[in-house]
Order: C-alpha cells, then structure tokens, then sequence
C-alpha cells in the first residue's frame, strides 16, 4: 500500500481537519480538564491550609499570651525590680535572684524550647536567664530599635526582626525579639528602669509553626508596625503574584499573621502537568493513526477508482474497478463501471457502423464501373472491328471481360495479389489498345506474396495516374510494379520513370481533372490511402517518394500475412 | 466492522479523558514522604556548649570519617534544657522520631534517666568495659553488669586561684595547696580587705557549690538505696554551714546568671573560681590575666573528717538511644572514638583542655603540656591525679529536684533558720515531693 498524499488530496480534506478537530479535542479537554483539577485543587488546598493556618494564629496566640504574661509578671516583680537596680546586701541579693528564678521559672514561657530571656537595666547591668554569654555591650543593645521602642511605649510589648542576636548562641544569628519596658510593681509608674527581652532566633521561632507550612504556603509575622518579625518564607517580603491567595489574622495585641497561599504552584508540584499532555499527546496520535488508517481503508475503493479513471485513454475503457468500500462508493464504481460498459458498446457499435458504412461506401464505388470507361473500350474494339483487326479486338474484348468479370461479378472485397495483377494486367492490355504502345507496364511479384489478400483494386487507381500523367504528350515510359515483402510489411512499389509528382498534388488530385472516360471506379487516388488506414491501421498507408528527373515512386506498405483478415 | 469502528473511537476518546482527568486528580497526600537518606547512614548527636562537647564531637567526627567516609554524622548543638525537654517529652511519649542516635548527659541527670528509660538506652557492654573508666564515673550507668553509657569529661573540681591578688593579701601559691575550706575564707577576707576583690561568685539558683562539699565528703543527697538523706547529712549541713560563714565573711559576689558568672572572673570582680576542670579554657580567654591564674586542689571540709581536697561538678558522659534507627553506625561511631580512641583524648586535652575519663588517656603526652596562662602549671596532669581521688558517690534519680528544694532551704538558713530543724522539714517536704 503506497501512501501518496496530495495537497488537493481527499485525504488532506477529510484526514486533516479530523486530525485538527481531534487534536483540538484532546487539547480542549486537556486544558479544560487540568483548570478544573486545578480549580478544586485550589478550593481544597487553600481550604486545608486555613485549618494550618487557624492553627498558626492559635499558637503564635498562645505563645503571644505566654510572652504578654511573662512581661507583666517580671513588670510587677519587686525582687526583680530590686536585684536589677542593685543596691542589696549580697544576702539580700541572694534571696532576690532566688526569686527571680522562681518567677521565670514558673512561668509558661519558661516551658518553650529555644527561648532566651534577658533583663537589662538602664545602668548597663544584665541578666541572662540562658547558659551562656551576652556577647553584644549593654549599651549597645540599649541603642538598637527594638529597645528604643519599648522605652517610648512603656505600655506595650514591641517586637521586631534583628539580624543578629545579643548572645553567644545567636550572635550569628537573625533574631525574632520582643521587649517590654520594666516599670516596676507600681501602677502609675511609667519610667521605666530597665527592659525585658524574650527572643528567638528566627529559625528556631519559625520551628512553632514552619512544621505546617511549605513552599507553597507560608506564614507571615508582621508586628503593629507592619515589619515582618518571622516567616516560613525564604526572604522577607511578601510576594506578589497572580493566583496567591491571602489569609490574614488581625491578632488583638496588633499583630498581623498573614498566610499565603499559592495553590497553583503546589498543585503543579504535585501533578506532572507535561507528562499529562505527553500522554494526552500519544493518545490523540494513536486515534489520529486509527481514523487515518480507517478513512484510508474506506476511500482505498476512491482511490483505484480515480487510478483506473486517470488510465482510461491507456486502456481503452478496458479495466474495471473493483466493487467494495463504503455503500455510497460502492455504488459510485458500480455506476461507473456500467457507464464503461455502456460507453465501450456504443463506441464499438458506432465505429462498427461506421466501418460498415465505409465499407458499403467503398463496395459501391468499386462495383461503379465508370460507363465511360466502358463506352469508350466498347467504341475502341468497335473501331478494331471496323478497322479488320479481328485478332487484336478478340484480345481486347478478353481482356475487358476478365476485367469486368473480376471487378463486377467477384463479389469479394479482398482477392489474392495474383488476382489483382491479372486485373491490372487486363486494365493495362485495354488501355494500351485503347491509347499508345509507348508506355510499357511489367509485373514483378514475389511468389510468396502472391497468395496475400489485399483490398480489391487497391493498386488500380495509381496506375491508372501514372498511364495518364506520368507521361505527357505522347512520351515514351515504362511503369514498373513490384511486390515484394519488407520485414512484416508487404510492399507494392509502383516505380514509373515519367516526369514526377508531388505525394500532394498526388492526393488531391480530384476527379474532375480526369477526362471522363479514363477512369475505371469511382475510386480516386485520394480514397486508398483512407481505405488502407481504415482496414489496417496507421502503420500502414502510401508513401510517395519523387525522383526530379526520374519519375515517381509510389510506395503501398499493407501487412503481411498470410491469415490476415479483417478484423 | 463500522460500528466496532465507532465503539472504538468512542472508548479510546473515553480513555484520553479519564486519564487526563485521574493524572490530574491523583491525590495530594504525598506531602509526608520520607527524606531518604544518602547512600551512607546519618547518625545524629546532640550535645550543649559549643566551646567544648560540639568542639569534641566535630573533631571525633572528622577522625572518625576519615576511616568510614560513608556514615554522616549531624552534630546538633542544643541547650542543655532544650536536650532535657526534648528526650523527656520524647522518651515519655515513646516516639522516637526526631530523638538522636546519641545524646550527651550530664552524670547528675544519668541516674533519673536509667531508671525511668532503661530500655530506650543501648547496652553499650560490647564496646566498651566499665573498667576502662574512671570509677566515678563508669559506677553511674553500671547496672546489673550492662554498660550503657561512654564516660566523656572528667568535670574533677578545682580552685581556679588569682596569684597576683592572693600575693597582694600576703599570702603565697604554697598557702593555696590542699587548704580546708575555713582556711580558705580566711584568705578571701584578706583579699577583700587588701584588694576589695571578692573572693568567688555564688549563684543561690545553683547550688553546685553545696555538690562539690559534699561530694568531697563522700556524700550525697541521697543514700546507696536511693533515699532521700537531707536530715541528718552531716556534710551537707558542713556544706550549709561554710556557706554560712562565707556570707557572713562577706567575700561573696552573689550572681544569677552565666554570664555573670563568666563576667565576674573576667573582669577581675572575684579573687578565685571554685568549679569543675572544664572551666579552664573559658578563664584562658581573658587574655590581659594571662600568668595571673594557677590552680590547687579543692578545699575539704575542715569540720568534716571524710572530706578530701578532691571533687567533681558536672562531667557528662554519651549514651546511646538503641530505638532510633541507626544503632549499629551509632554504636561504631562510638567504639572508635570516645570508647577507646587515646589519639582523640590527646587532641581533645589540647583542643579543650579535656580531662577524659579513659583511663589509658592518662598517659597521653598533651597532659604533661605546660600552660602558660596559668603560670607553666601542667593543669591537665593535676586534674587527672586528682580524679582519681574524687570519692565515688551514688547521685541517685533526683539530683536536681532535691536542690530546687534545698534552694529555698539554704536561703531561709542563711537567713537564720536553724539547720536542723530546717533539715527535717525539708526532708520530709522532698520526700512527699518526690517519693
């Protein structure tokens, strides 16, 4: 099975736009497919991460409220008011720091993991509740923005991000702090003597609720002033993009907890998008392979149909296509193959008629002895007669007997070359009797072509013309006819030496321009050539070969065969 | 044939859809894979003090991967208390997931957690022998002839002395040698009289110091049997009772913090450093005191005749948690480096100024290094001789709650409380409390 695909082919019509319209398909429904997963994707995943969410803000409230009871607690400590201001007899002092313990202990601050607690005064003392050291200078830390801020709100509990912390732990480390302003135990007493710090370092902070969170969902920690103090998220802007979604949780002490969700990148995490289509792709390419293989089996019927149509000068209306393929198609070749059949009927009907009709056409002409022709022979052997040529009329009146009687009474359109040079020999005989001796006619036959069939008369009328125009004004001539055979090719060579014709001039020759009487049929020069194409095919025919200063040669090609018959 | 052509069409049409659309709905529950581990295992340890244990470790580690490549080991530097709060809740749980393969435990809290966890930790009996330890410390998690802990730091106690401020008061190194604790103050209230320098830091929220008496004395706060023994302790109320005296001698600088605790010898505020051994490169740091510092041994007891100028406070030593995946590279980890390994203890006596408890440590060549900051003394071959006069005492479960307790105790006595009657009270407050 050859494919070959023209642009203008049925295929390319129909194959491609179900190919298009299947891909457009597959496509659709790929896409239409992937946005609704994705769609309740997004419902559910956001919905899930809310309960994530709810459960952030739940514990950075508790941890909030943890640090908020702590503050107040310290705030409202008089040993540690005491013991950080100094002063205390070391006995004294003891039993503070005993205290102060006491009160961080029992806290639930205390209780979380990472923490550290720090208490500086305004004097540059410290306390670190932590093992270890505070490596950043009391006054430095005095300095920074977070503790600048406790000190102008005293009432409040501030927070901020530092990037490094205070310790030998955190020094490296970015830090989440939140600090209060320490008061002490007095209600109306807002100067404050020192600041309490809680803090974090950030990763570990992040641990309180990174656990819930992912790449495509973080959690922001933004204080009062909107600054983020912690984040799941790499860097510490909140991002931008199409398809986010926001969740935000005013917290009552000012403090913004904001999730951010990006379900379209969590769901392209979880689900090969590309494999998908690759798979929608392959499918789409098998169905597209199946439809193209069915069509093709369907229109395979067209397609020989259309073949035998474009063959049908080379085979003559001879090939039929076969009946199979789709209802429609099949009726189409059924249809077809009956106009063949009707069309080669008619045609041979109509060139039998035709031939027929030529044939009848030819008959006539041949059994039309022209009645001049006859008349003036009669007239020539009366005129022997009359003359006392008793011998010479005797062989005249023979002669035109034979004649008649092979051309009139011989009802056969075909007669053996024999027979046709014995008419010719009787034609020549009257004619010379009739007109001059001057012009010698021989015969030279090949005997195996002597039994050949050949048209009746076929040789007849170029004789005829070269006895009356090769030869003007009494000139002296010979005419010579061979036949002979040439390859499969029976050849009459009609060879006279008067003065030349053109193969035109030859044909057209009308009968008019003949005297009356001289010709024998109605047949003309002009209808042999007709005749043997008609019989033989185009092989054959006449070829007239002019030599300038020696006559013409009129050269006859009919098949040679020693069966042949009309077809 | 056409209608099979159409039925196919339609399921293969059917089939495109639905494995687009199951491709796309595929479930979301993915998110909890397990990290898998690289080709080679990953131990994790977690220790505190970045200075000392993390620094061990990290050197342990390199030594141990230079033979075993393949094994990663996570160091995990935590606070002690974060340690605790994490193996507690943990271990109370059961869940072993996100427990270390080995953690570090002071010696104080090993009792406690034996008792309570004693199938959580590996017997370690096949790696290493009890008696290649010192006995203090390889009597602590010797039970029933298991061994379920690695010894590591010795934490022998030791007084950290300033020698220029002691020769200010008149007095000479050959004064600080095997001293009681009685002779002890008494040179502190000459410092403080001549220089103004106090004599050493007190943090009343830690009362290691009181540990360090009694322990010299042999005692505890709790019996061989594990009961409670606060009535009646005679070195305990020794112990008490020298604090007592250094108070009213008024040569303490009362501290609540470890940074006041480093501050305060740093920046020259106290005339002597009462601790363990494992102090001595944090009192190096100071670099401006540099020749200023020599060590002794630790004061005895003088009213209290078990007393010896030998102690310990602190000291931890590595167990293995044998339900954590990954015991087998745990335990190898272990056998080649803290287990036995001298060559590590020798860099470590450098690195750390480690005193180890390995016993065929002792002879490391690095012992006998001299060290300038304190005066060309060769301190680590005097901690190690006096490890081994440190009196072996058995810490019982519940170190550290008793002295929550005793916290109070010692500041109502110090507050003129009578002792005995202080005593018995708290006896029976710590054992409704704890038994």
């Amino acid at each position: 099975m050859k494919i070959k695909i023209k642009p203008g082919s049925i295929y390319v019509k129909i194959i491609f736009p179900i190919l298009i319209g299947i891909v457009l398909l597959a496509l659709f429904f790929s896409i239409a497919n992937t946005t609704l997963s994705m769609r309740i994707f997004a419902e559910t995943y956001v919905e899930s991460q809310k309960y994530v969410f709810q459960h952030v803000e739940e514990q950075f409230s508790n941890l909030y409220q943890d640090i908020f009871d702590f503050s107040v607690s310290i705030n409202r400590s008089n040993a540690i008011q005491r013991y950080t201001q100094g002063n205390q007899s070391p006995l004294e002092a003891m039993s503070d720091i005993v205290s102060m313990q006491h009160q961080i202990q029992n806290t639930n601050l205390a209780r979380h993991l990472h923490v550290y607690i720090m208490i500086v005064d305004l004097e540059n003392h410290a306390f670190l509740h932590n093992l270890e050291r505070i490596t950043t200078p009391i006054d430095e830390i005095l300095k920074k923005d977070i503790s600048q801020r406790a000190l102008t709100s005293p009432d409040e509990l501030v927070s901020g991000f530092t990037p490094q912390g205070f310790t030998e732990t955190t020094q490296n480390d970015a830090i989440v702090i939140f600090a209060k302003a320490l008061t002490g135990a007095e209600y109306n007493n807002h100067e404050p003597y020192g600041i309490l710090y809680v803090f974090w370092k950030e990763s570990d902070f992040k641990k309180t609720y990174s656990f819930f969170t992912s790449e495509t969902n973080n959690i922001f920690i933004l204080n009062r002033d909107h600054q983020i103090i912690s984040t799941s998220f790499p860097s510490f802007y909140i991002p931008e993009k199409n398809g986010l979604y926001f969740m935000e949780g005013v917290h009552k002490s000012g403090y913004t907890i904001l999730g951010v969700v990006d379900p379209e990148t969590a769901f392209l995490e979880r689900h090969d998008i590309s494999g998908a289509m690759l798979l929608a792709f392959l499918v789409t390419l098998c169905i597209g392979l199946f439809i193209f293989i069915i069509i093709r089996k369907q229109l395979k019927p067209l397609t020989s149909l259309v073949n035998v149509m474009e063959r049908i000068e080379i085979t003559n209306m001879n090939e039929r296509v076969k009946e199979e393929g789709a209802d429609e198609i099949q009726t189409l070749t059924k249809g077809f193959n009956n106009m063949l059949e009707m069309l080669n009927q008619q045609f041979h009907n109509q060139v039998q008629a035709q031939e027929e009709k030529r044939s009848a056409e030819i008959s006539a002409l041949q059994a039309q002895i022209n009645p001049h022709f006859m008349y003036n022979t009669l007239t020539s052997i009366k005129w022997l007669i009359w003359q006392g040529n008793s011998d010479k009329s005797v062989v005249m009146i023979d002669a035109f007997i034979s004649l008649l009687r092979n051309t009139i009474s011989n009802e056969n359109e075909f007669i053996s070359v024999a027979e046709e040079i014995e008419n010719l020999r009787h034609y020549t005989r009257i004619n010379q009797m009739r007109y001059t001796d001057n012009i010698h006619v021989d015969f030279y036959i090949s005997s195996n072509c002597k039994s050949q069939m050949v048209p009746k008369l076929i040789l007849q009328p170029f004789l005829e013309n070269a006895f009356f125009h090769a030869f003007p004004d009494g000139q002296k001539g010979n005419i010579n006819v061979f036949v002979t055979q040439e390859k499969q090719y029976l050849k009459f060579e009609i060879i006279d030496d008067g003065v030349g014709i053109q193969k035109e001039q030859l044909l057209n020759t009308t009968t008019g321009e003949y005297r009356k009487g001289e010709h024998f049929t109605g047949i003309g020069i002009d209808n042999v050539d007709n005749r043997i194409k008609l019989i033989y095919g185009d092989d054959y025919g006449i070829h007239v070969d002019n030599r300038p200063k020696g006559g013409t040669t009129v050269t006859i090609y009919l098949p040679m065969l020693q069966s042949f018959q009309k077809k | 044939m056409k209608r099979k052509t159409v039925v196919a069409a339609l399921l293969t049409a059917l089939i495109i859809i639905n494995v687009v659309a199951c491709h796309a709905n595929i479930d979301t529950n993915d998110d909890a894979k397990p990290t898998k581990h690289n080709d080679g295992e990953t131990i994790t340890v977690w220790a505190w003090d970045e200075n000392f244990n993390i620094k061990a470790l990290h050197l342990a580690a390199q030594m141990y991967n230079e033979i075993n490549p393949n094994t990663t080991i996570e160091i995990v530097n935590m606070a002690q208390g974060d340690v605790i709060a994490a193996l507690n809740t943990n271990l109370a749980a059961g869940i072993h997931e996100g427990l270390p393969n080995i953690v570090l435990i002071e010696d104080y809290r090993a009792p406690g957690y034996l008792n309570a966890f004693l199938h959580e930790f590996a017997d370690l009996s096949g790696i290493a022998s009890p008696s290649d330890f010192a006995e203090y410390k390889s009597a602590i998690s010797s039970i029933n002839g298991s061994f379920y802990s690695i010894p590591f730091d010795s934490g022998v106690a030791a007084m950290f002395y300033r020698l220029d401020l002691v020769e200010a008061a008149g007095f000479t190194e050959a004064d600080m040698q095997n001293i009681t604790w009685e002779e002890y103050i008494a040179i502190g209230i000459t410092i403080k009289e001549t220089t103004g320098v106090d004599l050493l830091t007190l943090n009343p929220n830690d009362l290691g110091f009181i540990r360090m008496m009694i322990q010299s004395a042999g005692a505890w706060y709790t019996g061989p049997g594990g009961e409670i023994t606060i009535a009646g302790n005679q070195a305990l109320k020794d112990a008490f009772d020298i604090t007592g005296q250094l108070m009213e001698a008024d040569v303490v600088r009362p501290i609540s913090s470890w940074d006041q605790f480093v501050g305060a010898f740093h920046d020259g505020l106290v005339a002597s450093v009462l601790t363990g051994c494992w102090i001595a490169p944090t009192i190096s740091n100071a670099n401006d005191q540099a020749g200023d510092w020599r060590i002794a041994a630790f004061p005895r007891m003088g009213a209290n005749p078990d007393s010896v100028n030998a102690s310990a406070l602190g000291g931890s030593s590595w167990y293995v948690l044998q339900n954590v995946t990954g015991v087998e590279a745990a335990l190898s980890f272990m056998e080649a480096t803290f287990a036995s390994n001298v060559d590590l203890m020798n860099a470590l006596a450098i690195e750390i100024n480690l005193v180890s408890t390995l016993i065929a440590a002792e002879s490391v060549e690095n012992y006998s290094l001299d060290f300038d900051f304190f005066g060309g003394q060769e301190i680590l071959t005097l901690f190690a001789e006096w490890t081994n006069d440190i009196p072996a005492v058995d810490f019982g479960e519940h170190t550290y709650q008793i002295e929550e307790i005793l916290i109070t105790a010692l500041q109502r006595f110090l507050n003129g409380r009578d002792i005995d009657t202080l005593f018995r009270e708290y006896q029976t407050n710590a054992e409704s409390t704890l038994q």
